[in-house]
């Protein structure tokens, strides 16, 4: 899911240093979606091979273009989400709420399914580009905490 | 082509030929035209709703992949929904990856039953709808462009990694229906064009077939008129101008040689039935009128008068005064016999100097005789021909149809006997036709067969006519004169047979008689120590004309031994102006040898003075007529005291003729005339009678006449 997700995202060009480079994908805590991203590792998207990471909370995300935050307590979301700020990093997380605490995508189920809310103004505070073809599946939060 | 069919066209009218032919060349071109036309906007058509269709597919594709990839079947049912609005698409669906209907869009009118993945039973298994989709995908690769739906499968990538599958299936109507417009707008430009084009070809064939067409109207023209003069008016300068060239050239050269032809046509009609000399209708055709006419006659109970003329001495004016003048008195007797006869009448030439004429619905012999007289009466004028002023007379025979002749021949041939008889009977003279005539006719046809063994038989025989020296009464010489002793009809002077001899050629050998006769006389006179006496033979223009006359006469003296001036030839005046040039040459060769020339009947010919001294003459002899009239007519006298001192002053001598009494006698003695020849002084007689002349006195005294005092039923010369 998360990986399909970055096909349809652009990320500025400073964020990579070559056409080839790889796409850094770096995962906080141990929830269900992290370790779906291991099944990816080695596979290209948009021509950028998938590199895993795994950070600890209070790692530095600075070399991230995705930064996955799955299972962590809810009181650390604040920092991760400021280390991520004002860099073009696709903040995902499966916690509630998500987008609305200011993150860029947010994971939410819904009659069984996953669903996804987009905080627009997030994105584009992280000068990440989100597809029109992604928006139009997901919930639009624009309002909501920074 | 086949054989009827290329016959039916090549037997069509050039009008329809020409459209045919423009309508054929211009149909084919038509529906080429459209046909590519059609094919080629069928396929345009056909690839613009290829074209529509993968378009659409990919506008699903690319709006329900983030669906597929997110599994949200409600995003990707809303990608189809625009869909629903097109009538043209009967349904799409999107199948997911894993074989999932992910989303379906039917539209009403689309019929199930056609449709595979319509014909699953719901829900599916993912491997029956991926066997629904690969069986839409062979129908697709399989349809043909005249389907009444089109199917498309179309995979759906997310970079470059399939995540589903577009299936649509459109319908075709929009496409036909373009295409029958497309057909339906060719056919009516097709039928425009073809109308157009059949306007303008029944206009623009005219520019060829018209022209021909009224090439052709002329030729018809032409050939039912057989007017030649026609011509054609070249309408351009093209082939079809030629065309009318060489024709109006054919009509030009027909008619130039049609004009020769006709021209030749009468020239030949001319010369056929027209005299070229007097333009007066010849034998053939004065013989077919004469039967037209006699036929016509015939019916209506009429009579038709046949005439026959012919002139008197013309055979004299001819050899006196050249052919040439007797061609121009010819002329000029044809055009006044042409003043007397009416139109419905003919005057023909029939020959020579015979002229003919009939007239119809004459009533009887008496007006026959009218216009007898009517023509004796042309030849009283003088004719004036050239510098020459003559009189000429005719003699003319008259005979009547039905009662002198049934037929043509019979008529002309009595008439031509009517004629002989009026020429007997001293000419200028017409005769009636009698039946007797007939008889007359058959006597000289009788006559001549007789001459012909007269001269076998030696019937003939001599008599001499002594000529007296009018100064001394002595006998100098003697006229040989021919008799023919007839078995049946006695002894016959010359003027009855003369003609005929000179017309069967028996002259020849005739005079050849006398001349040997009369020499042997005269050798036999000799013989008996007689005083020399020449003897005189006449001799005839016909024997005259013979080359080896000179030659003759000298194997006659040869043979005879006669001294040749003891021999006198006499000869006519015409006999001397025929052929003058030979004439002269051959009488100076005689006169070399001593032979005597004398003229006879001096007077009565054409000639002119002027040519006598030419002639190397001894003697002149006057014609008997001047003697006869002498003592009456003071013209006559005149003539002989000219004629005497004329040939006095020639040094010829002068013998009268016909000298019948003293004072005829003493009147020429008296005008120096030098010798006297007639029954004055003796009638002809034999050799042994005339004799005596030589030897006794005086011949001029009266005692001395009467040997041959009475007057013979004789002509003397």
């Amino acid at each position: 899911m998360v990986f399909n997700m970055a096909k349809y995202v652009d990320w500025p060009p400073e964020a990579f240093a070559a056409s080839s480079a790889p796409l850094m994908v770096c995962t906080i805590g141990r929830g269900p979606f992290a370790a779906a991203l291991e099944q990816y590792q080695g596979k290209t998207a948009l021509g950028h091979p998938l590199s895993l990471r795994r950070l600890a909370v209070g790692d530095d995300p600075s070399e991230c273009h995705l930064l996955v935050t799955s299972g962590i307590d809810r009181r650390y979301l604040a920092g991760i989400l400021d280390q991520a700020r004002k860099r073009p990093i696709l903040t995902v997380s499966d916690l509630p709420d998500f987008a609305r605490s200011g993150g860029i995508i947010g994971l939410v189920e819904q009659q069984g399914k996953v669903r996804f809310e987009i905080n627009v103004k997030a994105a584009q505070q992280s000068r990440v580009k989100i597809s029109s073809q992604l928006l139009k599946l997901a919930k639009i939060i624009r309002d909501g905490d920074q | 082509m086949s054989g009827p069919g290329k016959n039916y066209i090549q037997n069509l009218p050039l009008q329809r030929k020409l459209m045919l032919i423009i309508m054929v060349c211009c149909s084919a071109t038509l529906l080429a035209a459209s046909l590519f036309f059609v094919a080629r906007e069928a396929k345009v058509l056909y690839g613009a709703q290829q074209e529509d269709l993968v378009s659409i597919a990919d506008m699903i594709g690319r709006n329900s992949a983030s669906a597929l990839v997110f599994n949200d079947p409600r995003a990707a049912q809303e990608t189809i929904k625009p869909l629903t609005g097109k009538s043209s698409i009967l349904a799409a669906y999107v199948v997911s990856r894993d074989g999932h209907l992910f989303a379906r869009h039917v539209a009403p009118e689309a019929d199930a039953a056609v449709l595979p993945l319509e014909r699953l039973r719901i829900p599916a298994s993912p491997g029956a709808i991926r066997a629904a989709v690969d069986e839409v995908r062979s129908n697709a690769e399989r349809g043909s462009i005249l389907s009444r739906y089109a199917s498309l499968v179309k995979p759906i990538y997310l970079d470059s990694e399939q995540v589903g599958t577009v299936v649509i299936h459109a319908n075709t109507t929009g496409f036909l229906n373009s295409l029958r417009w497309t057909i339906l707008v060719s056919l009516l430009f097709m039928s425009g064009a073809f109308v157009a084009a059949y306007f303008f070809s029944s206009r623009l064939q005219q520019m060829i077939s018209a022209p021909l067409l009224s090439l052709v109207g002329t030729m018809r023209e032409v050939s039912a008129s057989r007017n030649f003069a026609i011509r054609v008016v070249r309408p351009s300068s093209d082939e079809i101008g030629l065309l009318y060239d060489g024709f109006n050239e054919m009509l030009c050269e027909i008619e130039e040689r049609n004009q020769i032809l006709r021209q030749r046509q009468a020239h030949l009609q001319q010369l056929a039935h027209y005299d070229p000399l007097t333009r007066l209708p010849n034998r053939t055709l004065f013989y077919d009128r004469l039967a037209q006419a006699l036929f016509h006659a015939d019916r209506a109970k009429e009579a038709v008068t046949v005439i026959f003329i012919d002139l008197d001495h013309f055979k004299d004016i001819n050899d006196t005064l050249g052919h040439r003048t007797g061609d121009l008195l010819l002329i000029e007797v044809a055009n006044r016999l042409a003043t007397v006869v009416r139109n419905c009448d003919t005057v023909a030439r029939l020959g020579g100097d015979e002229f003919t004429v009939f007239a119809q619905n004459i009533e009887n012999s008496d007006n026959a005789a009218i216009v007898a007289r009517k023509l004796i009466s042309l030849f009283a004028a003088p004719f004036h021909l050239g510098d020459s002023e003559i009189y000429v007379t005719a003699s003319i025979g008259v005979t009547m149809f039905p009662d002198d002749g049934k037929t043509v021949d019979e008529l002309l041939m009595n008439a031509d006997i009517a004629m002989y008889h009026a020429k007997s009977c001293g000419k200028n003279v017409y005769k009636q036709f009698d039946k007797r005539m007939n008889e007359h006719a058959s006597e000289r046809v009788t006559l001549l067969s007789d001459l012909r063994l007269a001269v076998e038989r030696s019937e003939f025989i001599l008599q001499y006519q002594p000529k007296v020296d009018l100064l001394s009464g002595k006998v100098n010489s003697v006229e040989a004169l021919v008799r023919w002793m007839h078995p049946r009809m006695g002894l016959l002077a010359p003027d009855r047979f003369i003609r005929l001899a000179e017309e069967s050629g028996l002259i020849v050998e005739l005079t050849d008689w006398v001349m040997r006769t009369a020499c042997l006389q005269a050798r036999a006179w000799q013989d008996a120590n007689l005083p020399p006496v020449r003897v005189a033979v006449n001799l005839s223009p016909y024997h005259f004309n013979r080359q080896d006359v000179k030659q003759s006469i000298c194997l006659v003296l040869a043979a005879t031994g006669l001294d040749p001036s003891l021999l006198e030839i006499e000869i006519t005046e015409s006999a001397l102006m025929q052929n003058d040039q030979y004439t002269c040459q051959v009488l100076a060769e005689l006169r070399g040898l001593g032979v005597t020339i004398s003229v006879d009947d001096f007077g009565t010919g054409y000639s002119s003075l002027s040519y006598l001294h030419r002639f190397p003459i001894n003697t002149l002899k006057i014609d008997r007529t001047f003697i006869l009239n002498m003592m009456k007519s003071s013209e006559d006298q005149a003539i002989v005291t000219a004629i005497i001192a004329m040939a006095k002053s020639l040094n010829m001598q002068i013998v009268a003729e016909g000298v019948e009494t003293a004072d005829q006698l003493e009147t020429l003695k008296g005008q120096g005339c030098h010798e006297i020849q007639g029954f004055l002084i003796s009638r002809p007689v034999d050799a042994d009678q005339v004799a005596h002349f030589f030897t006794e006195g005086n011949h001029l005294e009266p005692h001395d006449r009467g040997v041959g005092g009475a007057p013979a039923p004789f002509k003397s010369s």
